[in-house]
This record gives structure tokens, C-alpha cells and sequence, in this order.
């Protein structure tokens, strides 16, 4: 079997259709529930397919990593609680369309541009699979780290409030992150002598807490009343998705390229697509954050396609590109798999397998995302006096089901008291998990880049700028801190006058 | 009780340092940036000489942030920042609701070690229900048992996740 036909063997397979199917399905509800997420489902899975043949396996996370990085949009979008990291641009624009009555367009949006974000993903990753990984390899620490700070402060311009709240929240997230022990030395680390610190505080408790509990506490203290949903336009129509073309495309390119990134995954991508979106839409159908379907188009087209991405450094490099490739190398290794240069010269036919069930999955995706979206709308009507005691239930079992630790629902709580407050004082959440997801990033790719700087701090700030790819990171940070201030508003101003 | 805030307030970056309050948030925020803080500086790091240790993140992280707090204090005092009585600080935090699912979930939490998933469950879902809305409490009860059926069959059965 030479290599392409691979691609056609899950199309020709019924059982692995069905697999691959039932994964999009259960995947789009997990992802959507607040308190489950994609990894914990793969970590369950790992275990329970452990007996299964390699592709059964396979085609079944597959379909669940491709279900769930979608369903996050859903309870996002309804509830404003993003179900997974991906999602949490979606719900700076996807709820405040639900809120206007137009949910069933915010969802059928949100799945039309995350199954074309998907296939242009699984293009790239067919097509450029070898240019886009030697592009990855280039990046040294200093880029990495570079690219972390980036991802934080466009965290920052995102928010629609003070960018000094923003910046103490994103990096509290980097000082949360660094909790327990230290990967290089092992010994513990802000931890207060404390023993139950000692593994940390996983990400996941963190946001079950600061976006399940902390949400659930304002809706109760605001008292908005559920909003009837407007569901007669599911699909949107080809207008809408013609009209909007050009910035799915942008977005979509924008997250393969962040999903090929090692470690960089449809979290930061999906930020960055926003942001761009901001940047860019000057007409948006609605003010950003206000409703506009542009802030629903750029994240979800670019979160699915970071998933085609994301597979480019894991079958070419064997290295994953975010957190749910590298549970699949897990899987793959338990198989007795090798994904890597090797793998790609001497069995080509996994790797277009891989693509075969990624595409077969996108089309699955398109049909459940379709459906059980009336089911879903209804949600938001539920009195919240129903719902709220629901998802403080989901919270608690999501965050006991990480470590099977009684100690985790309390950090929920208490990041969910502490995220309440947050909110209520304008102090914007979503840099906090950003951060707690790029510590580990921004701290081995700092101290690693010291270290070829022969412990000089000035020798690594030096080399950001002898290096091509670290100087164009280190001024696009320079440009987003200067966009929020005063003096950039005049300049702009000014200049804009003088054209005019 | 206390009444429920019925005017959202507009979003700027002048009128937020006019939230009662405010300053209960950054105390609390510098106190535990400073236990950090103190607990970084016993690692060797950037205070100690070292630029590639296991405090050098810690140490700078944690003096970042201490900065952008104290600019938080310049703002707030440039600003004339407005105290607030307790009951206005209190009107603007709380409602009935919000202070009954904090001490439930938090009696919940304790109570699952003893009596378990199910039955702390139920009169979690019950007793929230019942308190936030008094209306139909059999129908609340009779939505509570459902719930309670359908977590047990999804997470234990199918998902096969460990409840607490």
C-alpha cells in the first residue's frame, strides 16, 4: 500500500465510520458540558481502549479531539462558560448573541467556520506538512518565550478594560502555574511547606472554578432573565458564509500555524484570531464583545483548524502540538506506534490514515453540530434557579474526576469565590488560565535561552534581537503595549487627520 | 435581605476604580502576592545572583506583579478613589443568592467525605432549587432526582468516572 491510499481506508472501514462518528457525538457533548473536558475524556479513554486495536483506538479519539474542541463553543455561547480553553474568545461575542435572541445563528455560525477552519487545517497539514515543521524547528527559546509573552499581552488587549488588571491576572496565572515541583531540580516550589501543594493546582480545577462557579455566582447575582431563543436560522446561509470568506480563511491560516507550533494549541490560537479579527474587521456586524458574528467566525475557524496544525510537528517531529496530541502520542506509544521523520518514510499510509479520519470527522462534525442545537438553546431558558445548581454539580465532578481528590473541589471554590470577585472589579479572567497554560512554556524557554546565553540575562535580552524571527515577536509586543496607551491614540489620530 | 444590583455599570477604565470596594480586592491580592513573593525569595534565584534557577521565574513573576499593583494603587489615588460605606460595599458584592450557593457548595464539599455523592447531591440540587426560587418544591425535588439519576448513569456507567 503506497502511502496516499491510506487516506481512503477509514471511508472504506464501516466499523471505524461508526467509531469516528460516535467519538464527533460524544466529544461535541463533553466539550460542551462545563466541568468535562477533551483531556480528561482522552484520559479515560486511553485506559478503556487499551485492549483495542490501534486504529479503533485512534479513529475514536480522533473523533472525540474534533467533537470537543467544537462543543466548548456551545455551553460557551449559551452560557458563557467556555467548556474547554479553545472556546474562551467564543464567548466574548457567541453569548452576547445569545443574549440577543440569536443563539441558533451563533451556534450554526460556530459550527459552518469550525468545520471549514478544520479541512483548510487538514489541507495544510496533507499538503505542507514538511515546509511547516522545519518551520517549527527554527524557533529557538527565545521565540518560544517571545511567543508566550505575545500570547499574554494579546490576552490583554482583548479585554475591554485596564490592560495593568489584565497583565496581574495573566501573570498570577504564570505564578499559579509554577506551584508544586520544579520539573529540573524536583524539589518543591511555592508551595508553603505544604504537602498537598506539592503536585500543584491543575489548570483544569482553575478554570472549572474561575468560569463554572464564578459564572454561576454572577448569573444569580445579576439576575438577567433567560432570554428566548430565536432558533428558526440554524444554518446560516451562503451569504453570511461568503461575506465572511475571507476573514474564515485568515483565521483558519492563523491557527494552523499556532496549532503547528509545539505546545501552542486552539487556546492561544483562537485568542490570536480574535484579536486579529479586532484589529482588522473596520465594519464589524455588531461592536466586538457586543454580539459581532465576526467574534465568533475568527476563534472557532481557527481553534478546529489548529487542530490539523497541531498533528504537523506530532507525526513529522513526534513532538505534540498542544495538550490533546500529546494524550494521542500517548495512545500511540501504547500501540506500539512511533510517530516521527521515520514513521513518515517508512509507513506514510499512518499518516494519511490520520488525515483520512480527520476529514471523515469533520463531515460528522457538520451534522451533529447541526443538530441538538434547539435541544441546546432550550438550556438558556431553564430558570436559573435549575440550571445554576446543575452546573456547580458538573463543576464539582469535573474537578474531582482530574486527580480523584477531594482537595481539588475545594481549590474550584475557592477559585471560583476568588474569580466572582475578580470579575465583579473588572479584573478580566481568561488571562489567568493563559498564563497557568504558558508557565511552564515561558519559564523553560526563558531560563533554557539563559543558559545558551552562558547565564548572562543580558546576553539572552541581546540575542532577541540578533535573531530575525525573536526581533519581529519582540516588536509586535512592543506595537500591542503601545496600541493601549494615550500617546498611540493621539498619533493615530493625528495621522488619520493628516490623510484625511 | 440585600437587594439586587438592577443597573449594570458601564465598563471604563476611570469608572471601575469607583466600584465600592475595590480596594478589599487589592489588598487581598497584595497580600497573597506577597506571601509568594516571600516564599520565592527563599528559592535561589535572581535575588540570590542566579539568572537560571528555580527562583528566577518565581522572583521576577512575582515582582511584576507587585509593580503593576502598586501602579493599581497610583491609579486608584490619582483617581480619587471612592471608599464606600460597608452597606454599599456589601449591596455591591452580595445578594441573597450568591451568599446561599457559597456557604452550600462550600457545606457540600465537607459533607461529600461523609455522607457521599448521592445523597449530599440530592439535597444540594433540592435545597439550592427550593432556596432560589420557593415555587413547586416537589417539582424541584422531582427535577433533582432525575438530575442525580442521569450524572450517576452518564459518569459512572458510560464515562466510568470516579464520583467523590
Amino acid at each position: 500500500m503506497t502511502g496516499i491510499e491510506g487516506f481512503l481506508v477509514p471511508f472504506m472501514n464501516i466499523s471505524l465510520i461508526l467509531l469516528i462518528a460516535s467519538g464527533v457525538f460524544v466529544g461535541i457533548y463533553i466539550g460542551a458540558m462545563p466541568g468535562l473536558s477533551v483531556t480528561m475524556a482522552f484520559s479515560l479513554l486511553i485506559s478503556f481502549t487499551y485492549g483495542w486495536d490501534v486504529m479503533p483506538a485512534l479513529a475514536t479519539m480522533i473523533g472525540i479531539y474534533t467533537g470537543g474542541v467544537y462543543g466548548g463553543s456551545r455551553s460557551a455561547i449559551l452560557l458563557n462558560i467556555p467548556g474547554a480553553p479553545a472556546a474562551i474568545a467564543t464567548s466574548f461575542d457567541g453569548y452576547p448573541i445569545a443574549k440577543r435572541g440569536e443563539a441558533g445563528i451563533a451556534m450554526g455560525l460556530s459550527t459552518t467556520e469550525s468545520v471549514i477552519g478544520e479541512f483548510f487545517g487538514i489541507f495544510i497539514l496533507a499538503i505542507a506538512s514538511p515546509l511547516v515543521s522545519m518551520l517549527a524547528l527554527k524557533f529557538t527559546p527565545q521565540d518560544y518565550f517571545l511567543l508566550a509573552i505575545m500570547g499574554l499581552f494579546l490576552v490583554g488587549s482583548l479585554s475591554m478594560g485596564s490592560l495593568t488588571k489584565s497583565l496581574i491576572t495573566a501573570f498570577l496565572g504564570i505564578i499559579l502555574g509554577m506551584i508544586g515541583i520544579d520539573p529540573s531540580t524536583a524539589q518543591a516550589r511555592l508551595t508553603f511547606g505544604s504537602q498537598t501543594l506539592l503536585g500543584g493546582i491543575h489548570y483544569v480545577v482553575i478554570m472549572i472554578g474561575l468560569f463554572g462557579l464564578s459564572e454561576s455566582l454572577l448569573q444569580l447575582k445579576n439576575k438577567e432573565e433567560p432570554v428566548k431563543q430565536k432558533i428558526d436560522k440554524i444554518l446560516p446561509n451562503l451569504k453570511i458564509i461568503k461575506k465572511y470568506l475571507p476573514l474564515t480563511l485568515r483565521c483558519s491560516a492563523i491557527g494552523t500555524i499556532i496549532g503547528a507550533l509545539p505546545g501552542t494549541g486552539g487556546d492561544i490560537a483562537s485568542m490570536i484570531a480574535y484579536d486579529h479579527a479586532k484589529r482588522t474587521v473596520k465594519n464589524p456586524s455588531y461592536p466586538f464583545g457586543q454580539g459581532a458574528y465576526e467574534g465568533v467566525i475568527a476563534p472557532e475557524s481557527a481553534n478546529n483548524a489548529a487542530i490539523g496544525g497541531a498533528f504537523i510537528p506530532m507525526m513529522t517531529l513526534g513532538i505534540p502540538g498542544d495538550s490533546g496530541t500529546a494524550l494521542l502520542l500517548g495512545a500511540l506509544y501504547i500501540h506500539g506506534l512511533r510517530p516521527g521523520p521515520l514513521m513518515m518514510r517508512v509507513q506514510p499510509e499512518f499518516f494519511w490514515i490520520i488525515v483520512g479520519c480527520l476529514f471523515l470527522s469533520n463531515i460528522f462534525l457538520y451534522f451533529f453540530g447541526m443538530t441538538g442545537v434547539k435541544i441546546f438553546s432550550k438550556i438558556v431558558e431553564i430558570p436559573k434557579a435549575i440550571i445554576i445548581p446543575i452546573i456547580v454539580i458538573l463543576s464539582v465532578i469535573g474537578s474531582y474526576s482530574i486527580n480523584n481528590k477531594i482537595g481539588d473541589i475545594y481549590w474550584m471554590i475557592i477559585f471560583g469565590i476568588m474569580g466572582y470577585f475578580l470579575k465583579i472589579y473588572h479584573y478580566p479572567l481568561p488571562p489567568i488560565i493563559l498564563g497557568v497554560i504558558l508557565s511552564p512554556i515561558i519559564e523553560q524557554n526563558l531560563l533554557r535561552g539563559i543558559q545558551l546565553s552562558y547565564g548572562s540575562i543580558w546576553g539572552f535580552i541581546g540575542s532577541i534581537f540578533t535573531r530575525p524571527i525573536s526581533l519581529v515577536l519582540f516588536l509586535f509586543i512592543l506595537m500591542m503595549v503601545f496600541a493601549k496607551t494615550k500617546i498611540w491614540r493621539i498619533v493615530i489620530t493625528r495621522f488619520r487627520g493628516k490623510i484625511n | 435581605m440585600f437587594q439586587p444590583k438592577k443597573n449594570k455599570q458601564k465598563i471604563n477604565s476611570t469608572e471601575s476604580y469607583n466600584s465600592p470596594g475595590e480596594y478589599l480586592i487589592f489588598i487581598i491580592l497584595f497580600f497573597i502576592t506577597g506571601l509568594l513573593f516571600i516564599e520565592s525569595v527563599k528559592l535561589p534565584g535572581i535575588f540570590q545572583g542566579y539568572t537560571h534557577r528555580m527562583g528566577t521565574m518565581p522572583q521576577i513573576m512575582t515582582g511584576i506583579v507587585l509593580l503593576l499593583l502598586f501602579l493599581i494603587l497610583i491609579q486608584m489615588i490619582k483617581n480619587r478613589y471612592r471608599q464606600g460605606t460597608v452597606k454599599e460595599i456589601l449591596f455591591h458584592l452580595f445578594s441573597k443568592e450568591v451568599i446561599i450557593l457559597i456557604f452550600a457548595v462550600i457545606l457540600y464539599a465537607y459533607l461529600l467525605k461523609y455522607l457521599h455523592f448521592r445523597i449530599t447531591t440530592l439535597f444540594f440540587l433540592w435545597g439550592c432549587m427550593y432556596f432560589f426560587d420557593t415555587k413547586q418544591p416537589l417539582q424541584k425535588l422531582f427535577i433533582s432526582i432525575v438530575v442525580l439519576i442521569l450524572i450517576n448513569f452518564i459518569f459512572s456507567t458510560i464515562f466510568k468516572v470516579l464520583l467523590p
